[in-house]
């Protein structure tokens, strides 16, 4: 008797051997798939209902849902629990708040200015200088907003600010975090485990229950830090177009921050942020940006005191990591 | 299947034999592993710096010696000790006792222990890549791979440089300003001892201005970290809110 039509020995020692092999094989493939979908998520890099996240599809081979979140009503006062809950705990993970009470109290004041032109006054907005080196912001929904001491260091003028608040405003001010939690791609992205963790946490209610919130809590930390899907990028750059006009904010500038993430990203960088992308290429949303920008009128903001160059007292720009061409 | 049944077979008959011939050690003996300082094996990681020792003649350590995790110090009834621990950033005063070194904190039998927390940036993994286990499965934050944005800010422009070396060994060390183009070595020392304070006759070091410190040793590749200054930043200054670690 012949395995696959292969010639066997007088013992069919060849079939046993594929038989266990094709055990060892798949028992393998067993135990490592939840490592290996821990990293296949889809964040930043498909649609609402694009192509499947690289990796194994768990929404498929595990439960069949599409979205653990088809079914549950989601509003303003889930956003702003969802912030709540979940600010002081993405805080601590990335970094904590910066010491420097100084440089905290110039953020706020520098961040006054754009809080004041969203469209949604009930949200509790709030910002946080972190402690923490790499170039980035996140904001939660609910209008919680985390800025990295890193960032600070890149910026070289008060637009640049302005445009990484006005994107990341965006995203609360259009409830992404609620749509994207409530798509196919987070569902896909999420491991066998967190998957099961949120199944366990549904309890029907129309409010994000507590334990619904914990489970919820690294799911969104990944989401916040690598990015949205590409329309609600975009949607949140076009944001920041809105935000300049209404803060007479130097329209020229709007785009020169992502130049500035180009020049300091490795160019083998896959990692995604809210800022940063690799799919659609930074350059084409500096393209967006900058179409969108040519309509608003020139420069009308005057600079206040303090506010960013007091923060730049403490990050002056650096040149160091950038490069050249 | 027979060479895999007798596999199975040959494994459980060892698991089985492990179990059944391991044995508690008594309480002498569990004591008795634990090494002086100077005698334990060394983890690759220091878990904290001694601020100071007085009054334990038997205490082979002095101020800027690293301690590992698992050492145990005798301080006895008059012996004290102050450590620094790097990652948790906690400042412990030990009176009298045993003291157990661990990861974030000592353990203290027979003593007295006070802490406080310095303002210190623990061990700022640069990429910020942070992995939690919840419920088995670990979550990595996005890494910005391929560059290295590990930095430790500092509150004084007079940092305390430490790193490791065989005692009695010469260090060279250098300052280098990265975000001069080219970067810049602004200040050279040279220290027979395991900790040097950068001078006060050297530059002035410039608030928020990326720095990086090299310490080679002969025969070795040099080690560095970077670090910044922020006069600004909360808390007393300590020695370990000065400190710039070097290597490992």
């Amino acid at each position: 008797m012949t395995d696959h039509g292969e010639k066997t020995g007088a013992c069919g020692h060849t079939t046993r051997r594929r038989v266990v092999r094709g055990l060892a094989s798949a028992a393998a493939t067993t135990i490592a798939s939840p490592a290996i979908a821990q990293f296949s998520f889809g964040f930043g890099n498909s649609d609402q209902d694009g192509p499947a996240a690289p990796g194994i599809d768990l929404g498929r081979v595990f439960t069949g849902l599409t979205s653990l979140f088809e079914g549950l009503t989601l509003g303003e006062e889930d956003e702003i629990r969802l912030g709540n809950a979940l600010y002081p705990r993405f805080i601590d993970r990335m970094g904590g708040a910066y010491r420097n009470r100084r440089a905290q109290t110039e953020l706020r004041n520098f961040s006054e200015d754009i809080l004041a032109t969203t469209g949604r006054p009930n949200l509790q907005w709030e910002v946080t200088l972190l402690n923490n080196n790499t170039v980035n912001a996140w904001v939660l929904p609910g209008g919680k907003i985390g800025v990295n001491k890193g960032l600070l260091r890149y910026t070289s003028d008060e637009a640049e600010l302005a445009a990484v608040l006005g994107h990341e405003i965006g995203h609360a001010e259009l409830s992404h975090g609620l749509s994207q939690l409530k798509s196919e791609s987070f569902t896909k992205g999420l491991t066998s485990l967190s998957r099961e963790a949120l199944a366990g946490a549904m309890g029907g209610d129309r409010l994000l229950s507590d334990t619904l919130i914990d489970a919820l809590e690294f799911p969104l930390l990944q989401m916040v830090t690598t990015g949205y899907s590409e329309e609600r990028e975009f949607e949140a750059d076009q944001h920041l177009i809105a935000v300049f006009g209404n803060t007479g904010h130097d329209p020229s500038k709007a785009a020169n921050f992502f130049r500035t993430l180009l020049e300091i990203m490795p160019p083998s960088q896959q990692a995604t942020t809210s800022l940063y992308s690799t799919h659609p290429g930074t350059e084409e949303r500096i393209r967006r940006i900058e179409a969108a920008a040519s309509d608003l009128p020139s420069a009308q903001r005057v600079a206040r005191p303090g506010g960013y160059a007091a923060l730049k007292r403490t990050f002056p720009t650096r040149r160091h990591l950038r490069r050249r061409g | 299947m027979r060479i895999a049944a007798a596999a199975l077979a040959v494994g459980f008959i060892a698991a089985t034999a492990q179990a059944f011939y391991h044995e508690e050690k008594p309480e002498e003996e569990k004591t008795e592993t634990k090494a002086a300082p100077q005698e334990a094996p060394r983890p690759k990681r220091p878990s904290a710096l001694v601020e100071s020792v007085a009054n334990a003649p038997g205490v082979k350590l002095q101020a800027f010696d690293y301690v590992y995790p698992g050492w145990v110090i005798e301080l006895g009834d008059a012996g004290s000790i102050v450590l620094s621990y790097l990652e948790s950033c906690v400042v412990e005063t030990i009176q009298g006792g045993q003291v157990e070194v661990g990861d974030n904190a000592s353990v203290v039998e027979g003593g007295t222990v006070e802490k406080s927390q310095a303002p210190c940036e623990g061990n700022q993994v640069a990429t910020t890549e942070s992995t939690q286990e919840a419920a088995g499965t670990a979550y990595r934050v996005a890494a910005f791979a391929g560059q290295d944005w590990a930095e430790r800010t500092i509150k004084s422009d007079r940092p305390i440089f430490k790193w490791s070396a065989p005692p009695g060994s010469f260090s060279a060390l250098a300052v280098i300003s990265l975000d001069l183009d080219p970067p810049k070595v602004i200040w050279r020392g040279v220290s027979d001892k395991t900790h040097l304070e950068y001078p006060v006759d050297a530059p002035k070091l410039e608030v928020g201005v990326p720095y990086e410190v090299q310490v080679s040793l002969p025969g070795a590749p040099p080690a560095k970290t970077a670090f910044s200054i922020d006069p600004e930043l909360e808390g007393a200054e300590t020695t370990l809110s000065r400190l710039v670690p070097i290597g490992p």
